[in-house]
């Protein structure tokens, strides 16, 4: 190596560190933060494109954005995708696609992921956590369960829709840490409502003295035997971010304040004040650690370690080089050279570790859950409707039945349809190693969501995908 | 499970030994779902009953009780002349059952959140009711027990 030689070979090194493509798998994250690797266009997603257009194409208009996002993202967002779809679905009054959507959801995170490789990926110290196939966090994986539920008592299903609720709190119970175990009570007093609409009165008390004791203040007081309960979404739901010098833990905030419910009308029913019943900020807020925390603490420490060492033998390197050459000494001239490719290059190491921890967010959830609950007269459909203090107008249930012994009414404010919708505008195709279950899901959508007739393939103004690199 | 269940009612004297075979109903209108986990409970009573039908080979005689507005549809046709009476010959009455078959399904979960580990012990009751007396004939009961460990990345 000699003196010529050596700005060439920096030249080369910095740029690619500049630029970080030599052997970074470039993270660049999609709107909906899903965040896989660098992504061109190729024929493949054009095709993939093409075709979760026409699939879209036959679907309710207002649920388009989310049919398409899901069957373009496949497998990797699978569970975040049918969980927008299944909220909007809910929301618009599509009843039987959201049910699909969340059993679908519900499949995923009750799948084992034992020997899952896009998780044994996200251990790498060179891949990001968010390269693992999405299941969400236990508040999230919670409400899937909660909203299943709901539906199952919409339909009259009072058993299963007592084993959703209970399922939601167990899910919310997964923290690692003892003293943050369940404070959703919500979900043992809808559990306990539900037995009492299938007839099962000692089920119901039990499940309701389970709620009054999680949460004295506000499920105390509450009667475990009435016949209608109205739920109403408020608000935006927790924020994800990362701290850290990497952004390496992940912690939660609310979005915003948590607004309350001014007034409920119920046609003909005796009601309970309305209740905040369920603060999903501080169901996220005290999960806990998580023990994924730990493997991205290493890998932070391997990013900074890997850094300082580079950056030291840098400036060595360096500064050996040049006195090497003012001195006219070649061997500590090479030997300085050597010494800042080597720090170059683990530069180069550090610069492609990525520790980050995945802040993929079902984001249309609410910040909250407000419950009123009584007696409605037998036979009754509930016609609900409610005002979000404090300036909010009237707004009506999205849901509302009666069947058997109870009625339940669920609404939410504000609508969080638009919203959603451009959460998933830009989708992120994720084939890599993902082709063969990726057609599988695409399949299982044609086959469970066969809406109607297929539409243009044209795109749509705006209907931009990103597609992988080859 | 089903199929154990099959052989079970089939060797018990008082359901399959008898001169005259006994009616059966099968469905899920009394299978209760009492678990954490959502079911669809007519897979498995369907399932039972198209089974027990068939190794049955006439010692059962399975009941609908879910079609009862279908079959009186057709007795109302053949009583009023719009159809003739077809080739089994006509009855005063539906059949009245003998036994009906109820069961409940039961689980208990453990997740030990430091290693991951879930534990989910379900247990099935069946048992099968003399619908005259209250009686219960036959029972039986079926337990298993899953365990599993979710990836660290997913705890």
């Amino acid at each position: 190596m000699n003196a010529k030689w050596f700005p060439g070979v920096v030249a080369a090194v910095s740029s690619a560190l500049a630029c970080g493509c030599a052997v970074t798998p470039t993270a660049e994250s999609s709107s909906n933060g899903n965040g896989l690797e660098a992504q061109s266009r190729s024929p493949s997603g054009h095709g993939i494109a093409t075709e979760a257009q026409r699939f879209a194409s036959g679907q309710p208009d207002e649920l388009r954005p989310f049919f398409r996002a899901l069957y373009i993202e496949g497998e990797h967002n699978a569970v975040l995708n049918f969980d927008y779809l299944g909220l909007a679905a809910l929301e618009s009054g599509q009843y039987e696609i959201s049910a699909k959507a969340f059993d679908a959801a519900i499949s995923r995170i009750e799948a084992i992921y034992a020997n899952n490789p896009s998780a044994q990926k996200a251990k790498s110290l060179f891949a990001e956590e968010k390269v693992k196939d999405f299941k969400g966090e236990p508040y999230e994986r919670a409400m899937t369960y909660f909203y299943r539920g709901l539906l199952y008592a919409h339909s009259g299903d009072y058993q299963n829709a007592r084993a959703s609720f209970l399922s939601a709190e167990s899910q919310s119970m997964m923290s690692e840490s003892e003293s943050y175990q369940s404070t959703f009570g919500l979900m043992d007093y809808l559990a306990g409502w539900a037995s009492y609409c299938d007839g099962d009165d000692s089920a119901a008390a039990e499940l309701g003295a389970r709620a009054a004791t999680l949460q004295p203040q506000i499920f105390g007081v509450l009667s475990d035997q009435v016949n209608f309960i109205g739920l109403i979404d408020v608000g935006t739901g927790p924020v994800k971010y990362g701290i850290g010098q990497y952004h390496e833990k992940l912690a939660f905030k609310a979005s915003g304040r948590t607004p309350g419910v001014a007034d409920v009308h119920v046609s003909s029913a005796t009601l309970s004040a309305p209740t905040l019943a369920a603060d999903l900020n501080f169901q996220a807020m005290t999960r806990g650690g998580r023990p994924v925390d730990a493997i991205l603490n290493g890998k932070a420490e391997w990013k900074s370690n890997t850094e300082g060492a580079s950056t030291a033998l840098t400036a060595a390197g360096y500064t050996a080089t040049l006195e090497g050459a003012v001195t006219n000494n070649q061997n500590l001239q090479s030997a300085g050279e050597i010494g800042m490719v080597v720090g170059l290059m683990g530069g180069l190491f550090a610069k492609a570790m990525t520790p980050a921890a995945d802040m993929r967010t079902w984001s249309s959830l609410p910040a909250a859950i407000v419950l009123v609950a009584g007696q409605l007269p037998s036979g009754t459909a509930p016609a609900m409707t409610f005002t979000v203090a404090p300036d909010g107008s009237p707004a009506s249930a999205s849901l509302a039945a009666h069947a058997g012994r109870c009625s339940i009414a669920w609404g939410e404010a504000p609508s969080r349809l638009e919203s959603a919708a451009a959460q998933v505008a830009t989708p992120v195709l994720a084939e890599g190693r993902h082709e063969a279950a990726n057609a599988q899901l695409r399949s299982y959508l044609e086959t469970t969501f066969a809406g109607g007739q297929a539409a243009s393939i044209a795109e749509q103004p705006g209907s931009a995908v990103r597609s992988e690199a080859p | 499970m089903t199929d154990r269940m099959m052989r079970d009612m089939l060797t018990n004297p008082i359901l399959a030994g008898r001169g005259t075979p006994p009616r059966v109903v099968i469905d899920s209108e009394f299978f209760s779902n009492k678990g954490t986990q959502a079911i669809n409970r007519d897979l498995i009573t369907n399932r039972l009953r198209v089974n027990l039908n068939r190794a049955a080979q006439g010692r059962l005689v399975f009941v609908t009780r879910e079609h009862v507005g279908m079959v009186q549809q057709e007795r109302d046709l053949k009583r009023s002349g719009t159809t003739d009476v077809g080739t089994t010959g006509v009855t005063r009455g539906m059949a009245g059952a003998d036994y009906r078959l109820t069961g409940e399904i039961a689980d208990e979960n453990e997740r030990n959140a430091r290693t991951g580990m879930i534990e989910r012990y379900n247990q099935i009751t069946f048992e099968m009711v003399d619908e005259e007396s209250g009686a219960i004939v036959w029972s039986g009961q079926y337990e298993f027990e899953r365990a599993a460990d979710d990836d660290v990345m997913y705890r």
